[in-house]
């Protein structure tokens, strides 16, 4: 157990020390230590930056992703499955298309009124069923789309073009109080996670297998929810809904190492801040000098992935 | 150990459970029979804790159901359910070992939680596919997973719903025996089963239901008899003593 969480962690490790390096100019690390202005600059203020917010972000969705997969125990749910991502689009299409400055305050608030509308339709429910929070996360997500595609075909071209953007999801560069909050929010909402674990193991099992073995079901879901949603919430308030990061990792990693989340939890956060730091690298060598989306990324890499997991699951 | 006094339970407008009154005491083995739709499940799940939405009393180990907190109940209860139908690649090991939950910190299982697991795995013959994906197993096999878990989790009180269901004649057999030894070391058994042979060979008591009421109660040798059956099964039976046991045989 603690040797694959070691493995996952240098894995993670090994691709944050190594992706600074990779970009449309080439770095050495020699020149970073010789303190050559233009290297230092590009390493601390442009690709340093980036990685650290690809590692939190894509740790943090892996997690996310893990979590909803557990509780609504559907091996295809995502950290977007809920319609979280798609209020948090909504909010930013709209300060785009309606110039109101600053996007993340406007992600940030969308994202937690479509949390409100989902656990609004869930509760009227007479338990929080799993099947009942996935309709209604479908049917936000729809109605968000809905609106997101009105306001596009409404707005400028050049708007029009910023909303794509923002909805493949893309690492910018951000400044280090922004990195420092969102670290604030993920890596405790992760301990938080990782504290319950074997409740998310009996979860996954079923809701009256997990009463039967002593979890308050209702209040272990609440949490479950809410923590998910909240990381999914703030990471695609930075950074847009990046695609496929919350579906694979938790995925492949349970191939390799099963279905026990006391170890796939830290596997996932370090393997998902490993998966879109090298994603992150790709892209920004891809189509050098131009910067590809991230989110182009993982979706070439995770579309083959998901059909082959379609075809593969069990009956 | 249990007291059901006037215990009414239904879905919305449909009462399933129609005022039970009755008592189980500690090392008991009752077996509950009845057709389709008697109530059977609804009054195991209602005992295991699992419903709410009941009228009337019902005393586990002397204090209301509604007083008990999840984890201090799942200690002394084990509920073991027809099926599960699990997602994830949990090897049955680990299934058994979820048994332990209610006695497992943060830190994960000691030593002693593998010894009970694996000791409740040889007890239903399932250690030989421990270490195998849970939902590559048979109906059988995953029915002995699911009470060796049951089993792991030590309660007082163990309540099964259909544990024989996908069993073959020799694992009946073995389960069987597994409760009426279990019975016999002070622990209540409480469960559900279409085939009243089996309940009359190894359990001390038998329940009948129909329509969410008691239509017998007491030892096997006692409770069956032809126009008993004929009221709650519509089915012509004959009612044999011979070897010891009771022996229902329904009839053309």
């Amino acid at each position: 157990m603690w040797i694959r969480i070691a493995i996952s962690f240098i894995a993670m490790l090994a691709a944050i020390a190594l992706a600074p390096l990779i970009g449309s100019s080439a770095l050495s690390i020699g020149d970073v230590l010789n303190k050559d202005p233009v290297a230092t600059s590009i390493f601390w203020e442009v690709r340093a930056p980036r990685v650290l917010l690809s590692a939190i972000a894509g740790g943090g969705l892996a997690v996310a992703g893990l979590l909803f997969q557990a509780l609504l125990r559907d091996a295809l749910a995502t950290p977007y499955t809920l319609g979280i991502s798609s209020g948090s689009s909504l909010g930013a299409v709209m300060a785009i298309c309606f110039g109101w400055g600053a996007v993340w305050p406007f992600a940030l608030a969308g994202g937690i009124a479509a949390l409100f509308v989902v656990l609004g339709i869930a509760q009227k429910a007479r338990r929080m069923s799993s099947f009942t929070l996935l309709l209604a996360g479908v049917t936000v997500n729809s109605m968000a789309m809905a609106f997101i595609l009105f306001l596009q075909s409404a707005t400028t071209m050049g708007q029009s073009l910023t909303v794509v953007r923002w909805l493949m999801g893309s690492i910018e560069v951000v400044d280090a109080r922004a990195l420092a909050l969102l670290a604030a929010v993920v890596i405790p909402l992760t301990a938080l996670l990782l504290w319950r674990a074997a409740d998310w193991n009996l979860l996954a099992v079923g809701e009256d297998w997990a009463a039967a073995r002593g979890v308050s079901v209702e209040r272990t879901q609440l949490i479950g929810y809410l923590a998910g949603s909240v990381l999914t919430a703030s990471i695609t308030t930075l950074t847009g809904p990046i695609g496929f990061v919350g579906l694979i990792v938790p995925h492949a990693l349970r191939l390799w190492l099963g279905a026990d989340h006391r170890v796939l939890l830290p596997c996932s956060l370090f393997g998902g801040a490993a998966f879109l730091v090298a994603c992150d690298a790709i892209a920004r060598v891809m189509m050098a000098p131009a910067d590809v989306p991230v989110g182009v990324v993982t979706a070439l890499a995770g579309g083959p992935f998901f059909i082959w997991l379609l075809r593969s699951r069990q009956p | 150990m249990i007291d059901l006094r006037g215990v009414r339970c239904g879905y919305g407008a449909r009462e399933v459970l129609r005022g039970l009154d009755c008592r189980f005491a500690a090392g008991e083995f009752v077996s509950i029979a009845g057709p389709n739709g008697a109530g059977k499940s609804t009054l195991l799940s209602l005992i295991a804790g699992l419903r709410d939405g009941f009228t009337g009393e019902c005393l586990v180990a002397e204090k209301p159901l509604a007083s008990w907190s999840r984890r201090e109940f799942a200690r002394i209860v084990s509920f073991v359910p027809q099926s599960v139908r699990i997602e994830f690649p949990f090897t049955a090991r680990q299934v058994v070992l979820m048994g332990r939950a209610p006695h497992t910190g943060w830190a994960g299982e000691s030593p002693d939680d593998a010894t009970h697991a694996d000791d409740a795995m040889q007890r239903t013959d399932s250690l030989e596919f421990a270490r195998r994906d849970f939902r590559s197993l048979s109906g059988g096999e995953k029915q002995r997973v699911l009470l060796a878990a049951a089993v792991a989790q030590a309660g007082r009180i163990l309540v099964l719903d259909e544990p024989a269901t996908f069993l073959d004649i020799e694992h009946q057999r073995l389960i069987y025996r597994l409760l009426r030894d279990l019975a016999a070391s002070g622990v209540l058994v409480l469960a559900a089963t279409h085939d009243l042979n089996l309940a009359a060979a190894y359990s001390s008591r038998v329940l009948l239901l129909k329509e969410g009421v008691i239509a017998g109660d007491g030892a096997p040798a006692t409770v069956f008899s032809a126009q008993l059956l004929q009221d709650v099964f519509h089915v012509p039976a004959v009612i044999e003593q011979r070897d010891g046991r009771t022996w229902v045989r329904h009839v053309d």
